[in-house]
């Protein structure tokens, strides 16, 4: 190390002297791949690798298969356009391969970044080494045109087959160029057949044909925008190819034309189920990015609210997932669960499902005063309420028979298809965000982390119904140790000042002025944040790239349902076609998180 | 049992008309095309607290050739289009349709590349319900204001003119 930090010296004398990498990971790749690693960055807590593109595979073999690295998740990926970014030359590479690694044994996380010109747009495809990366190269290929190679299969994956442009590029409008006027007269990504010009591979003696079948995207079983095309033996799933992007909405490109706070409004509208974690997952990447210590109070209430938005979640997913399979009594029990949440929610935010409640740095507004007597009272009639729904279902005979050895998979898949939350957990593997890797006041509140043995739907089942005791549990902790004091943090150039003061103080006028002026209020360091969390359906987190701007440079969304869905081929692969709707129930996929 | 012993051996009169609004607005069958938070929120409707059965409503159909009222609540993607437009045309008619929410109204907080800015401009819309989500009282509401559009409507003319 300390001769090639000379020989940089010689070279390039301007330069400063390499300041020695703490990171073992990063420090390792140095050591192997000398002239692939470019820059090695560690601030805030997180390691950033840029690297050229040609050997990723390589690096990315050596970060999985070294014993005492071992990174064995790859979490994201994704891609930044640095067209307009300060101090971007036109002769340096135009966009940036964003890898998001997690190692299990080791919980550490490390991000790489692998440069891409525009001239060859391509890089080589990582899905041999992590299969969960397919969908999310095809989301970049969809978004920025960067080609992947070696990719299994490289279509659109959000965006309508006959799509001419790429959307997230920086030259690309955020209102399109007239797409959204007309309708296309025939998508083929609605009519075309996946199985034309493939060839048909004849092993039946009898001759049978198969048959192609079209579930959705408007199937009462598929939560409004989800498609499959299902080839089927007799009943039999034989192949299943999902086809998703039917709730395509453009959060990551609205993300760099909203300021900072006007953001926490769209995050609402991502996961509709649980808003107020999008809130708070948000709001917690943009503090760390402007290293902003959010005051006690205010994460208590945030973990009160994010365990609520949790049972809220999971009321709907049991309820809907017992409505597919045919039992409709626990939908009613359940969203009556829902509405005792939502009188909450309403009570503090004032809506009862876009509540928009976070403001970068604390929260809009304290709690009113029964908040404590309310929330005591919805955790005190709860656990009947489970029960009531455990009684009608755990022991049930159809119950069992049509979710046990469903849609099996095993610890080793679930952690190469990037799962996370309860469908990895309830294939066996203890991994909860709250407890590895601790945000908000997790380490504070004593609770246990349920895990499944076999990975299939039932287990599943077991495992999101044992976390709603346990955010139970965490709610009447957190309740009894609420601190008080204020909600959001003193900086006046930060936070908005109360209203009263604006109408009476001048100096309180122009820290309202200022804030909500461009450029002067909320305005980060250049440099990206990511901050995992564990939301109802596994790992949420919103990877920020700021410019200095009073506006994010890009907005990432790494969202649970979009990598947990991806494996649901092999899930329902030799299934007959009811037990892929029992499935697709245990996935819970939300749409709006899904397709973004 | 009450009415009859009420009504005695009389008579009432009324016209052809109102007699197939009244029959028409009190079993309107939904068709819920939901896709996103509306659709959520729609559920809430459907379900105990709000109970759409007080409106003849209940019986939700997923298949558009059983029903006759198409509720568009969520954003409704350029992807997406087609598809509710080949929803919309399967429906038999008579048919209504409730724009349920800002995104499917307008676009709502969307203005965005992949976002139909309104889906009356590819399909009819009878009632539009505003709100970012609308509440179920407003769906409700929207529902009621349905009801009365039918109540108005004259279908033995519709009749006759088509016979003509």
């Amino acid at each position: 190390m300390a001769e090639e930090s000379a020989e940089a010296i010689e070279t390039e004398p301007a330069e400063e002297a390499p300041e020695e990498i703490g990171d073992p990971a990063a420090r390792a790749l140095k050591d192997r791949f000398p002239d692939e690693v470019l820059e090695v960055s560690e601030t805030r807590g997180e390691t950033t690798v840029v690297c050229a593109k040609s050997r990723i595979r390589d690096i990315l073999t050596l970060l999985k298969d070294e014993p005492r690295l071992s990174f064995d998740r790859l979490s994201d990926v994704s891609a930044v356009d640095y067209t307009s970014y300060p101090g971007h030359e036109p002769d340096t590479p135009r966009f940036n391969v964003v890898y998001n690694l997690y190692s299990h044994p080791n919980n550490q996380r490390l991000r790489l970044r692998a440069q891409v010109t525009e001239d060859a747009c391509t890089i080589p495809s990582v899905t041999s080494i992590h299969r969960g990366a397919e969908w999310a190269e095809r989301e970049v290929f969809d978004m920025f045109g960067i080609r992947f190679d070696g990719h299994p299969d490289l279509r659109r994956i959000l965006m309508p087959l006959n799509f001419e442009h790429y959307p997230l590029r920086k030259d690309y409008p955020v209102r399109g160029m007239g797409e959204r006027d007309v309708i296309a007269p025939e998508d083929p990504g609605f009519l075309g057949n996946p199985y034309a010009g493939e060839e048909e591979e004849v092993d039946d003696p009898l001759g049978s044909e198969r048959m192609v079948l079209n579930l959705g995207p408007q199937h009462p079983a598929t939560h409004g925008t989800l498609r499959l095309t299902l080839e089927l033996d007799g009943e039999r799933i034989v192949r299943c190819i999902p086809d998703i992007g039917y709730l395509h909405t453009g959060f990551e490109k609205l993300g760099e034309h909203h300021t900072y706070n006007q953001y926490v409004t769209v995050t609402d509208r991502m996961n509709y189920l649980s808003p107020l974690c999008n809130n708070i997952a948000y709001s917690m990447s943009v503090e760390r990015l402007m290293d902003l210590e959010v005051p006690e109070r205010a994460l208590y209430i945030r973990t009160i609210l994010w365990e609520l938005s949790r049972i809220a979640d999971h009321m709907v997913w049991l309820g809907t997932h017992a409505l597919d399979i045919g039992a409709f009594t626990v939908f009613l029990y359940t969203f009556e669960q829902r509405e005792r949440c939502y009188n909450i929610f309403e009570l503090v935010t004032g809506a009862r499902l876009t509540t928009s409640y976070t403001r970068i740095g604390g929260l809009g507004w304290d709690v009113p005063d029964n908040f404590r007597e309310v929330v005591l009272d919805f955790v005190a009639q709860f656990p009947a309420a489970v029960e009531e729904v455990e009684r009608l279902l755990t022991r049930n005979r159809i119950w069992i028979d049509r979710t046990k050895d469903i849609g099996v998979i095993s610890a080793e898949d679930a952690i190469n298809w990037n799962m996370s939350g309860p469908m990895l957990r309830g294939s066996g593997v203890e991994y909860d965000i709250r407890k590895q890797e601790p945000f908000l006041v997790y380490p504070d509140l004593d609770f246990d982390v349920p895990v499944g043995k076999h990975g299939d739907t039932y287990d599943r089942y077991l495992v999101r119904m044992e976390e709603l005791r346990q955010s139970q549990r965490i709610i009447e902790q957190a309740l009894d140790k609420l601190p008080d004091g204020p909600v959001k943090v003193g900086d006046a150039k930060v936070i908005l000042p109360e209203k009263g003061e604006v109408d009476f103080g001048m100096e309180s006028l122009i820290h309202h002025f200022k804030v909500l002026m461009d450029g002067h209020g909320l305005t980060p360091e250049l440099g990206e944040a990511y901050v995992p969390t564990e939301s109802p359906n596994g790992e949420l987190g919103f990877y920020v790239v700021s410019d200095g701007t009073g506006y994010a440079y890009r907005m990432r969304v790494r969202s649970p349902s979009f990598m947990n869905y991806q494996a649901y081929p092999q899930m329902v692969n030799g299934h007959m076609i009811s037990d892929a709707i029992a499935v697709l129930g245990s996935v819970n996929v939300i749409a709006g998180e899904l397709d973004r | 049992m009450g009415l009859e012993a009420s009504l005695g051996d009389n008579v009432l009169t009324t016209t052809l008309d109102k007699m197939i609004n009244w029959a028409r607005k009190s079993s309107l069958w939904p068709m819920p095309f939901g896709t996103a938070c509306c659709a959520i929120e729609m559920m809430a409707t459907l379900s105990g607290r709000f109970d759409m059965a007080r409106f003849g409503a209940e019986a939700v159909r997923f298949s558009p050739r059983q029903s006759d009222l198409l509720i568009v609540s969520g954003r409704i993607s350029i992807k997406m289009m087609p598809v509710l437009k080949k929803i919309y045309d399967q429906m038999p008619d008579p048919k209504w349709v409730i724009s349920m929410g800002a995104c499917a109204s307008s676009g709502g907080v969307f203005n965005t590349y992949t976002l139909v800015q309104g889906v009356d401009q590819f399909i009819p819309v009878d009632v539009y319900v505003p709100g970012c989500p609308p509440r179920p009282e407003d769906l409700i509401y929207g529902f009621m204001k349905i009801q009365e559009k039918i109540q108005r409507e004259n279908p033995t003319q519709v009749v006759a003119e088509v016979g003509a």
